[in-house]
């Protein structure tokens, strides 16, 4: 009996170990390799990919490398290949290649990809690469994170779009002062009309309504002058974005 | 001078609505022209005249000077009125009075556009109106006004005028096309002449001294296929005045009228010509018939607040009605305020709906 009860309790605590450590393996969450980050910008990416992780049941990870590109994007080509072999269930992802200056947002598996569409990431990818090209590694990665979090706070539940206001309060602000200025134009304009109806007096100025046809009873046209103006014709112009992933990957990124 | 009726010598007055004139007492009807021509202005009573100070009491001025007092032949009250006061009710017992030697002589009317709008019309009128002015004061609220307003026969001069004249101007035609850098315009510059003539006929000038011209010219146009020849049967039960203006004065009115119209019509037929700059123009007239008509119109003078403009005037042929109303101020700001709000609402919740449906 002794036996059986050590052995139960070896094998409890050998899974505890065991789990343990798996647990504490995929905790590593933030790898910075190209060393862009402090190693307390580090551990506070790190806790709040694990609090992302712990609250929605999806891993991010977030790497930063100096490897040769394989491809046009440095980033993707990492990104895609490190993610899908450390989270096979699918995962947000956000990387930083300095070798090329590239960097890249990528869901993969059906969770994220149901979550974080073609158009969310590119969206991200355009806020990022701004503070990127400002040289601000931590304030991206701290965006990126920001980011994910409010997409899935509105896509992960049935409910979760109403609280897309209170997510982006900036933009909710801006809605309320341009609403009310905008109501404020009308309804002074509205108020002016109104205003306006209570004058109907007006002094007559002609007499249209008493008169006969005017009879013409001579009329010339002489041309007596000539004169050229040109105007430049306008040249158009165009740009260009840049997206796309992989085989079960959504993704966004470019260079700064 | 008053009607009476033939059948019981009742008080008679011009009904609008009938075209004639009716006695309240026994409900008789007579026609203007066949009373006229009888003559029987029954109880043809001189009335005795003074000149007076103070204020008119019968509502045919709000002027303090130039009135005049008349002895109502009926039950002899003394009637202050205005000095060009034609026609009027005394105010003691309604006996409606036609002053002849006002309506006589330079100031005999050639014509008549009689009432069509008759005193129990005119509330409705009136509502309507004021119900389109959204921040009325409650002073002018139906109830309120529908005492003051007084039924007058205002006088007008109708000018005919024949208006000739030349007009040069410079205009351009343009056309445009392009080469491969360039929008090109060529530009035709034109001298332009033309010389006309343009007949106007009865243009109504007030010839009113104490109406503001303004409200006259407002509740124009009437219409004149209803004028007839002048008679004094016209005026029972009404207010009257006779001109106070030389039909000299009113017709430089009419004349700048007529060549405004003139030149707008010599301007029109330069349609299709860009940028027209006009560079010279000679205008001149000549006057033809000229006549002396009285018009109908309801009159309301409002002692409002200080409100400079006090006059609100009613066509009593057509029931046109203008005004220049004051504007509540609460009402206005009622207004505003919730306009603002009702918007502000509105539209924060259709951007916020927005942004949470759209991904």
């Amino acid at each position: 009996m002794k036996r059986v009860f050590a052995f139960i309790i070896a094998a409890l605590l050998a899974f505890l170990l065991v789990d343990g450590l798996q647990l504490s393996a995929a905790e590593i969450l933030v790898q910075d390799d190209a060393d862009l980050f402090t190693a307390q910008e580090e551990q506070q990416l790190q806790q709040q990919a694990e609090k992302f992780e712990q609250t929605y049941g999806l891993p991010v990870f977030i790497m930063t490398t100096t490897e040769l590109p394989f491809s046009n994007n440095g980033a993707r080509d990492v990104i895609e290949s490190l993610g899908e072999s450390r989270f096979p269930d699918g995962y947000v992802a956000y990387a930083v290649n300095m070798s090329d200056r590239s960097y890249w947002v990528d869901a993969y598996g059906n969770q994220a990809r149901s979550i974080y569409s073609q158009g969310t990431l590119d969206d991200l990818s355009d806020d990022l690469q701004d503070l990127l090209a400002d040289g601000q590694y931590y304030q991206s990665a701290r965006s990126f994170l920001d980011g994910v979090s409010k997409r899935y706070e509105i896509k992960g539940s049935k409910w979760g779009f109403l609280k897309k206001p209170l997510l982006y309060p900036m933009a909710t602000a801006i809605m309320a002062i341009g609403s009310g200025v905008f109501a404020l134009v009308i309804s002074l304009i509205w108020t002016g009309f109104q205003v306006k109806k209570h004058k109907d007096k007006t002094l007559q100025v002609a007499a249209d309504g008493y008169g006969r046809d005017l009879e013409v009873l001579r009329e010339r046209e002489q041309l007596c002058g000539h004169y050229q103006t040109r105007v430049a014709r306008a040249e158009s112009s165009s740009g260009h974005g840049g997206s796309g992933a992989s085989s079960g990957h959504t993704g966004s990124g470019g260079h700064f | 001078m008053e009607y009476k009726c033939r059948n019981c010598g009742g008080e008679l007055h011009f009904d609008p609505n009938l075209g004639k004139l009716k006695c309240d007492y026994c409900d008789s009807e007579y026609d203007v022209s066949e009373y006229s021509e009888i003559g029987e202005f029954i109880g043809q009573n001189e009335m005795d005249e003074q000149i007076v100070s103070g204020r008119a009491d019968d509502g045919s001025t709000d002027s303090r000077k130039d009135l005049r007092a008349f002895v109502c032949p009926h039950c002899g009250a003394e009637v202050i009125s205005d000095k060009d006061t034609a026609a009027t009710t005394c105010i003691f017992c309604q006996t409606p009075m036609v002053m002849n030697d006002q309506l006589s002589g330079e100031f005999r009317p050639d014509m008549i556009v009689p009432f069509k709008i008759g005193p129990k019309q005119i509330g409705k009128l009136y509502e309507a109106y004021i119900a389109s002015k959204p921040f009325y004061p409650k002073e002018y609220s139906k109830s309120k006004v529908i005492e003051k307003i007084r039924s007058i026969y205002l006088p007008f001069h109708l000018h005919n005028l024949q208006v000739e004249g030349d007009v040069t101007a410079k205009g351009e035609h343009t056309f445009s096309h392009t080469t491969s850098k360039w929008i090109i315009t060529e530009h035709d510059v034109y001298e332009i002449y033309r010389e006309g003539k343009m007949g106007f006929d009865k243009i109504p000038v007030s010839a009113s001294a104490n109406t503001p011209k303004n409200a006259m010219d407002s509740i124009e146009p009437y219409n004149y296929e209803e004028m007839v020849p002048f008679q004094t049967g016209f005026l029972p039960g009404f207010l009257a005045q006779r001109s106070g203006i030389r039909k000299e004065e009113t017709r430089k009115g009419a004349v700048e009228r007529a060549q405004n119209s003139f030149n707008n019509a010599m301007i029109s037929t330069m349609n299709g010509f860009e940028g027209l700059q006009i560079k010279d123009g000679h205008m001149g007239y000549e006057a033809g018939n000229e006549q002396y008509v009285l018009m109908p119109a309801y009159l309301l003078f409002m002692d409002y607040d200080q409100h400079e403009d006090q006059l609100i005037a009613i066509n009593g042929q057509t029931g046109k009605v203008v005004g220049n109303i004051p504007v509540d101020k609460k009402k206005r700001n009622r207004f505003f305020l919730v306009r603002f709000l009702l918007i502000w609402v509105l539209l924060f919740a259709v951007l916020i709906a927005a942004m949470m449906l759209i991904d």
